[in-house]
């Protein structure tokens, strides 16, 4: 990993399309700005985790499991619009 | 999943970041499960990979988001727009989960789409689908 040291106001740019500035040093909060195209997304890491995992849980799931969901679902009386 | 399927072009969509965890997969069949509010996403790439997908607003009535102007933009939304949220089946049927935070959300008429994120919206990526009923069980309904 890349290690630079910033100070409040100071920034880095990676490629030449986004720039990431340090705006505010609280304790041990950092808060930080940046600026990229907007076909670029940024997440919190641990959120983009979050889903992955949630993605990779929901992937293929086992048809007996399927089945007992549905009939779970039945059991309750399927809502529907 | 189910042996061959076959699956008409109208019903092919284009997501070219692919879906957190799944970035290679950028093509996928939406399969409805008839009478049910469910549909199968199919990678046509991978076929041994498939989702479950719900209509959120089916168990989360008060489900609700603005959609950003660049989620718009990327998938060129005009008119039309689908919502599902991906089901997570625990092996207790009744802990299954739906993703509230990340709704795919798909344009129909130009076949693409994308796992948004709805960042700071207080939703969460497992969202009990039967919350309802057990917070019922519990009666603690009411308060806050």
């Amino acid at each position: 990993m890349l290690v630079l040291s910033r100070k409040k106001g100071e920034s880095i740019v990676i490629q030449d399309q986004i720039e990431v500035t340090v705006l505010a040093v609280e304790g041990d909060t950092v808060r930080i700005g940046i600026s990229a195209p907007k076909h670029i997304d940024i997440f919190r890491q641990e959120i983009y985790a979050a889903i992955q995992d949630a993605n990779r849980e929901s992937a293929t799931p086992l048809a007996a499991d399927v089945e007992a969901f549905m009939e779970r679902l039945r059991n309750n009386g399927l809502k529907k619009d | 999943m189910w042996g061959e399927v076959e699956v008409q072009e109208k019903e092919i969509y284009q997501f070219p970041k692919g879906l957190p965890g799944f970035e290679e997969e950028t093509e996928f069949a939406l399969i409805p499960w008839e009478d049910t509010p469910f549909s199968y996403l199919q990678s046509v790439r991978e076929k041994e990979l498939s989702f479950l997908l719900v209509s959120p607003f089916t168990f989360a009535p008060d489900y609700s988001f603005e959609l950003s102007e660049v989620d718009k933009e990327e998938l060129q939304i005009d008119e039309q727009v689908a919502v599902f949220s991906l089901v997570t089946i625990h092996s207790q049927a009744n802990k299954s989960t739906m993703n509230l935070l990340a709704p795919v959300v798909l344009n129909p008429e130009k076949q693409l789409g994308k796992q948004v994120v709805l960042h700071q919206s207080g939703y969460d990526t497992r969202h009990l689908i039967w919350a309802e009923e057990e917070e019922d069980a519990r009666s603690v309904k009411g308060g806050v």
